[in-house]
């Protein structure tokens, strides 16, 4: 240092110093301004934008979903409620690692791989600041469990949810339908705002085709929330309106009845109400349990009831596509009456088959020794097939299709309820477009019996019935009489449907053809079991659908078939016959020892003991 | 030791100046640690957090003392050793330091964890002072390179850990100090030049969350969850602010959680939005009272040595105030320097307090003869 001292000019670095310090100050002061000029920038010019930032920052709208409307039936009987659920859930952001927070999640709660992976699924669609349900319909014991251990887990909670519940289980799967967790598809049928919130939707049946009514619009609350989303202060709330309660035509007694009655058999129940058109019992065997599905069903358990060989999933009622059989039989007498073509008395001998020519092929009859002399009302009493092949001649194909139409055959009755099946009248047309062949005077004869591309529905079954029961007048076939406010209570009559009506025929044509109906459950009648020792009096008309034709030769003997070769047993009918109270349709498939007409007495033996029907 | 003390008169006598202390100084600094634990209490409500902070100001402000009664030609023999010490510890902590949040900068010494870089903050200056002073002033060419070096190699190692903020702030505080010694015009810009031709080199070795942090700069709207929150918040908050601010723990971004690291490195935007642009312009003004009173006291200064340690130390205090808040208000890429005398934590103050305790002492020891 004394070295290089010497070289040194103290008052020349001094002063060298003192401008560069000058020059530092220059820049600093510079810089200052760039600093200033950006904060004013920020808190003066755009000061009201990100006080209007700030803001949103920290008001959030949440929604609220509405409260599901609730299912009735005609006297109260709550069929579709809710109940509290209680499901662990997660807020995303709050979570570290997801993998590790289950994992030990794991040692206090069962959660299966089925449960997780549906979890990581729906964290896949779900916004950062909202909650995931991991497992759902948490014990008491598990609440109380986590409860414990709460503090380990932040961001992880128990939530209480309201959820669907059925309470008769099965009875009325195929009335009611189920709900199921909302996704993507439904969403994009649905007004996405008012869904806001909601986590499920109907996904068949009556919560489907009510869903609107059903579901209400979403509330909306507006909160003051911290960077985490927890809550600081609730500014205001928009309540939800809750959805509408349905009350049903259903008579939840007589649906039990008709379900014990079905015991063990596969097919379909419908019961109306032939003054309103109101359905009174809907069942279709075997069934399922609806409540399975409203958390969303897992895989192997859904698969299991699609692929059951009865197919418990499918709605026999609404889609079931059966033969009509002879249960048409009384809308080819009236057709017959009507055109003039036979008269009450008119008579045919059967020796056991019918024969369009001498030579041509014998079509036989259900009985092979033949009905002997029939007219209209042992035709229609005891089902004799010749009578109604040589009355199926003389009207022709056209007429039997256009008198079908008039009955609701082959059209969807427009109940409410979706994806109504519309089954099939074949015509010449139909025949040549579809199947490429003529059509033959064989297939006339067949329209005529109820058989051949013949194709119906129970429901529509039901309805035919119903315009019998009212000689000509007939109603939709609806499920919801009635929506109640769940605020006040006050019901609204849904709309009844318009009137409608068959009138070219006269009251002794259907007079005529009633009579033989009344005495198929008569000593003689294909259905005298039945009648046995009946208190009221009932109309009514078997049928019998083959499911595989007898070759011309071949005798069917039920016991030696398989099961489901067996013929299907139908019945239709409505009881009393002056007044009648309940028009009814029943399939059952591949009958063996109960018939349709067993079941249709039990049913309609509750309905006359029942005090709420018999005032 | 005493006899070199000696040498030194006090140009006042009085209670500050027998503890070697500086008035102005010492109420701006006294003012900024109020107003800092007022807005830390603010920003996290947590009296804990303010003890704390007040412990360290305490143990700080003895810290700065102590160096206040070092003469500084008792120090500058030293200088090399700190230097040398430092830049071995920084090798140390590249080899076994703790991994923080990804990065290597911390030195566990058992009680004490502590950044290795801080120590260069000062040690640079120390030691180019140094250097330079005992050369020929403006320094000839080969002893600007050499002092190059000697920025380079720690402003490397620090970049290694990876810490490019703190790497680039004891880099430009070894260059201020060639700046006061008073390298050419010439080399000045060319080294300007050099160093902006460099920048893409610097992309192609930087780490994926540094180039995050610079794209994040330029559009922070890209990413507002990630990387582009802190920014993005920060904005909010300040503007939000007002010309009188929101009041204290009024501000809703700062209470309700949406600004991050609001205590530390971002503690500026709760002044902002509390206490508006008046608060800030007043914040400012206070730092540039103490900024004056720094160079005042460079001028003052007995010999070279102490000029130009006392206006590096002094300019290095504007850089971190400068790139703070250029960070906060989005003008600088964040690369986390907390604001002077304002941020919670300890290393950067105890660096604070020992430039501030240099300045005094090189306020308070002055030569009675010139030469």
């Amino acid at each position: 240092m004394p070295i290089l001292s010497t070289l040194k000019d103290p008052h020349k670095e001094s002063k060298l110093y003192l401008s560069r310090v000058l020059i530092a100050t220059g820049v600093i002061l510079v810089g200052t301004l760039i600093l200033i000029s950006r904060l004013v920038y920020f808190q003066i010019i755009q000061h009201h934008q990100y006080a209007l930032l700030s803001r949103n920052n920290q008001l959030k709208i949440t929604p609220i979903p509405p409260t599901r409307g609730l299912i009735y039936d005609r006297f109260g009987e709550v069929l579709a409620t809710n109940v509290p659920s209680f499901s662990l859930e997660m807020i995303r952001h709050k979570i570290a690692n997801i993998a590790d927070t289950l994992t030990e999640l794991k040692t206090l709660i069962t959660i299966t791989p089925a449960q997780e992976q549906a979890f990581y699924k729906q964290l896949r669609y779900t916004r950062n600041r909202e909650s995931v349900p991991i497992r759902l319909k948490l014990t008491e014991l598990e609440i109380a469990r986590f409860s414990l251990n709460k503090h380990r887990f932040p961001g992880i909670e128990v939530v209480a949810h309201p959820i669907r519940h059925y309470p008769f289980h099965a009875l009325f799967a195929h009335v009611l339908g189920y709900i199921g967790p909302l996704n993507d598809q439904d969403l994009s049928n649905v007004n996405k705002v008012k869904y806001r919130g909601t986590r499920h939707i109907g996904k068949t049946g009556l919560e489907k085709f009510y869903e609107t009514t059903l579901h209400g619009d979403v509330g909306y609350q507006h909160i003051e929330t911290d960077a985490h989303g927890h809550v600081v202060r609730v500014q205001g709330t928009t309540p939800p309106v809750p959805g509408n309660n349905l009350i049903l035509g259903i008579d939840l007694a007589l649906q039990s009845a008709a379900f014990k009655a079905m015991n063990h058999l596969k097919g379909a129940v419908v019961a109306l109400d032939p003054q309103t058109g109101d359905i009174l019992a809907m069942v279709s065997t075997p069934t399922f349990d609806p409540n399975a599905f409203t958390q969303g069903i897992d895989v192997a358990s859904y698969d299991a009831l699609q692929h059951a060989p009865d197919r418990p999933l499918f709605n026999r009622v609404i889609n079931g596509l059966y033969p009509p059989a002879s249960t048409v039989k009384p809308l080819v007498g009236l057709q017959g009456l009507a055109t003039k073509q036979i008269n009450s008395q008119t008579t045919l001998y059967d020796p056991g088959w019918f024969q369009l020519n001498e030579e041509g092929r014998k079509y036989r009859d259900w009985k092979q020794s033949g009905h002997g002399h029939v007219n209209l009302e042992k035709a229609l009493a005891q089902s004799c097939d010749t009578y109604f092949f040589a009355l199926a001649q003389k009207l022709g194909g056209s007429a039997l299709a256009t008198v079908y139409q008039q009955f609701g055959l082959g059209q969807m009755t427009g109940i409410d309820f979706p994806r109504e099946s519309s089954g099939l009248i074949p015509t010449e047309a139909w025949k040549q477009q579809t199947k490429k062949e003529y059509w033959y005077p064989g297939d006339t004869l067949n329209m005529g019996i109820g058989q051949g591309f013949m194709l119906s529905t129970p429901l529509q079954i039901a309805q035919v019935a119903a315009i019998l029961a009212n000689r000509g007048t007939y109603f939709a076939p609806r499920l919801v009489i009635a929506t109640a406010s769940p605020d006040n209570g006050d019901f609204t009559a849904t709309e009844s449907p318009p009137a409608m009506a068959i009138n070219q025929f006269k009251p002794e044509q259907w007079a005529a053809v009633i009579e033989g109906m009344r005495k198929t459950v008569l000593p003689g009648g294909t259905a005298q079991k039945m009648g046995q020792g009946l208190k009221y009096s009932v109309a009514a008309k078997t049928g019998t659908a083959q499911v595989f034709n007898l070759k011309t030769d071949q005798k069917y003997e039920a016991d030696k078939l398989k099961a489901h070769l067996r013929d299907h047993s139908w019945f239709m009918g409505f009881a009393p016959i002056d007044n009648p109270k309940i028009a009814l349709a029943i399939l059952v498939e591949n009958k063996y020892e109960t018939s349709a007409a067993d079941v249709a007495r039990r049913i309609l033996d509750h309905f006359f003991s029942d005090p709420h029907h018999n005032p | 030791m005493l006899k070199a003390h000696q040498q030194y008169v006090m140009n006042k006598p009085g209670f500050l100046s027998k503890y070697r202390l500086d008035g102005w100084l010492l109420l701006n600094i006294f003012v900024l640690m109020c107003v800092g634990c007022l807005v830390l209490y603010s920003a996290k409500q947590d009296w804990l957090l303010v003890e704390r902070q007040m412990l360290r100001f305490g143990m700080a402000t003895l810290l700065m003392i102590g160096v206040a009664q070092i003469p500084p030609p008792l120090l500058r023999p030293f200088a090399p050793w700190i230097y040398g010490f430092g830049v071995t510890l920084l090798a140390c902590v590249l080899l076994l330091g703790d991994v923080s949040k990804g990065a290597q900068r911390w030195l566990n010494l058992g009680i004490l964890r502590f950044q290795p870089a801080e120590i260069l903050k000062i040690a640079v200056p120390l030691f180019l002072a140094h250097y330079l002073s005992a050369r020929e002033l403006p320094p000839k060419s080969s002893t600007t390179c050499i002092a190059l070096a000697f920025i380079a190699l720690p402003a490397f190692l620090v970049a290694k850990q990876p810490d490019l903020g703190t790497a680039i702030l004891i880099g430009s505080t070894g260059f201020v100090t060639l700046f006061f010694a008073g390298i050419s015009y010439r080399f000045l810009s060319g080294l300007l030049g050099v160093g902006l031709s460099a920048l893409p080199i610097l992309w192609y070795f930087m780490h994926d969350y540094q180039r995050q942090r610079v794209l994040t700069l330029l559009n922070p709207e890209a990413d507002p969850l990630g990387t582009g929150y802190h920014i993005i918040q920060s904005k909010i908050a300040i503007g939000s602010g007002g010309l009188f601010g929101r009041g204290w723990l009024q501000g809703t971004q700062s209470q309700l959680d949406f600004l991050p690291e609001r205590s530390t490195d971002f503690i500026f935007a709760v002044l902002g939005e509390e206490f508006g642009l008046i608060g800030v312009l007043l914040l400012l003004l206070t730092y540039l009272l103490l900024l004056g009173r720094g160079f005042w006291i460079s001028i003052q200064a007995a010999d070279s040595f102490s000029r130009l340690l006392a206006g590096s130390i002094t300019s290095a205090l504007f850089i971190y105030i400068f790139v703070n808040i250029g960070m906060v208000t989005g003008l600088l890429p964040v690369v986390g320097v907390p604001l002077p005398l304002m941020s919670y934590g300890g290393s950067s103050m105890v660096t604070l307090m020992t430039s501030f305790g240099i300045l005094m002492s090189i306020a308070t020891h002055k030569r009675l003869l010139p030469g």
